[in-house]
């Protein structure tokens, strides 16, 4: 083999590399950022029992909401097949946290409870983080599938079997969530 | 506490503490004060001609010396004459020189209370220095500016609260020292000048403990994308990565890095990107942000004060009404941003996780 055709494939073995490096790269990165989502969707799910504890002091008799909620963060306990479930488990939340809210807005003095406040302040706090992590989630996608599907990557993802992900995307319903601070003016 | 509007609502009532407090001591300082030149300019009128022709003509004799055989006499006259002139004039100079000084410091003193009576008018909580310690370790720790100067110095700062937000805000310049050697092996120092502008700090509404900046983006245009590839194997070495967001326009102007991605979008939401972007247009391209210690410093490189370091006194309702609204104007950066947006209580949320 002459030196031309070894230095050809040597540049070649490196071209390849990088690519692969490259992708593995963007798929941790997609990793790291469904991580975050679902440490920020267990924060919020922590939050559960204390809300639930505070709120059934005034409308005791919601007690359907109050078991769906425990539901729901239980099934964020349960182990995932993918990101669809993350996504399923996070809008299922989202809805009972909204219907939660809107719920407490029917009990003024629910409204002005210390505990409740803070609670809702803390929640608050959590879904601006949540938000955060999902659009670090979709901007890590949207790299990922920029290169499984751009040339020359899309042959080495190919052969790795890589396929493209689907983003994050607010399901139909929450969209329309209460907004917390409108809903409980501001917290001095 | 005041908010934008409340500030805004007490500059309509500024003439009216102009014309009530302020002008009569400026009057008092027109009265006690003056500086007459009356007696300079007539001093300077009668024997002016004498000193410059005096001058006039010793410089002649001495230059064409050979020419004027007796020189030296003519020089001796000269200086004689020239020396008797200036006798006549210069109690007139020290006794104009003497008043304009005194003038000044009571001016100086009149300016430092027209100051700090406007402060306390917009806010007897707001604290105003005029000659405040220059920010050293805001300034080195940032990462908005080159860690090493030769020459910095601090004009003035305030601080203060605005609708709950603590904010301090501070005029600063910094200079590197250049020293040039020509061909002849002589020196000469020039000192460049590193950033001329505001530092202004205030809290951030919400929890962070990582350090992101928003930079103007450099690499732009048609070698950009080699300056990207610099900046991202120099990010890949430094703590900071590069965080890509999704507002385009904001992409375009700025450029976003982080020691954390994810909380670097908590802070940077869509609604703050779009406000910021506002702030630029208002302040001009160099208009920069920091995150750090749970606040959001901002540098706005400017040439002239946005704080009132100087009036008018001759006119000076319309001075004080411009540098005040000038200030306000600063201030409503909390507003155009947001960082009064209380809707959770940091402190209480602090609490709770501790």
């Amino acid at each position: 083999m002459s030196l031309g055709w070894l230095l050809l494939l040597g540049f070649l073995v490196v071209v390849v590399s990088l690519i692969f490096n490259s992708l593995i790269a963007k798929k941790n990165e997609i990793e790291n950022a469904l991580g975050a989502v679902h440490s920020y969707l267990q924060k919020r799910a922590d939050l559960i029992p204390n809300l639930v504890a505070t709120v059934k002091q005034y409308a005791a008799h919601e007690s359907n909401l109050f078991k769906e909620l425990t539901e729901a963060r239980a099934a964020l306990g349960r182990p995932m097949t993918g990101e669809g479930d993350l996504q399923a488990c996070d809008s299922l939340m989202s809805q009972m946290f909204g219907r939660l809210i809107a719920v407490a807005e029917n009990y003024p003095d629910l409204k002005a409870n210390q505990n409740f406040l803070s609670l809702q302040g803390s929640l608050n706090e959590i879904e601006g983080q949540l938000s955060a992590a999902r659009r670090t989630y979709n901007a890590a996608v949207v790299q990922y599938n920029n290169a499984v599907e751009g040339i020359p990557t899309v042959f080495v993802a190919k052969v790795l079997g890589y396929r493209r992900k689907a983003v994050f995307q607010v399901a139909p319903g929450v969209e329309a969530k209460p907004d917390l601070a409108q809903l409980f003016g501001q917290v001095s | 506490m005041p908010n934008i509007q409340s500030l805004r609502e007490k500059l309509d009532l500024l003439p009216d503490l102009c014309n009530e407090q302020m002008w009569p001591k400026v009057v008092d300082l027109e009265v006690n004060f003056p500086v007459d030149r009356t007696q300079l300019d007539q001093a300077i009128k009668t024997y002016g001609p004498w000193l410059a022709g005096a001058a006039a003509i010793g410089f002649l004799s001495g230059y064409m010396r050979s020419l004027a055989p007796y020189y030296e006499y003519i020089v001796l006259v000269c200086l004689a004459v020239g020396a008797w002139a200036f006798l006549q004039i210069r109690p007139h100079l020290k006794q104009w020189s003497e008043q304009s000084r005194r003038r000044r410091e009571e001016e100086s003193k009149l300016t430092q209370w027209i100051r700090e009576e406007l402060m306390k008018f917009l806010d007897p909580e707001f604290q105003f220095n005029s000659q405040p310690e220059f920010p050293k370790e805001v300034y080195t720790t940032c990462g908005l500016f080159p860690s090493s100067y030769d020459r910095a110095a601090a004009y003035g700062a305030l601080a203060g609260m605005i609708s709950q937000t603590q904010f301090n805000l501070v005029e600063i310049s910094t200079h590197k020292k250049q020293t040039h050697k020509d061909s002849r092996g002589r020196t000469t120092v020039t000192w460049e000048l590193i950033y001329r502008g505001l530092l202004f700090k205030a809290d951030f509404n919400k929890n962070f403990n990582s350090h992101t900046l928003v930079q103007v983006e450099r690499a732009q245009g048609r070698l950009g994308f080699l300056a990207r590839g610099i900046q991202r194997l120099r990010g890949a070495q430094s703590e900071l990565q590069r965080v890509k967001m999704e507002s385009p326009e904001f992409e375009k102007v700025f450029k976003v890095t982080s020691t954390d991605p994810i909380e670097a979008r908590y802070k940077l939401t869509p609604a703050f990107m779009e406000h910021f972007l506002g702030l630029r247009n208002k302040y001009g391209d160099g208009v920069e942000l920091v995150f750090m210690n749970q606040q959001a410093i901002i540098s706005i490189p400017h040439q002239k004060s946005f704080l009132p370091l100087y009036f008018n006194l001759k006119d000076l309702t319309q001075s004080l009404q411009s540098a005040a609204e000038e200030l306000v104007d600063v201030l409503e950066i909390i507003e155009d941003l947001e960082l009064d947006n209380r809707a959770w209580n940091r402190s209480s949320v602090q609490q709770k996780g501790a």
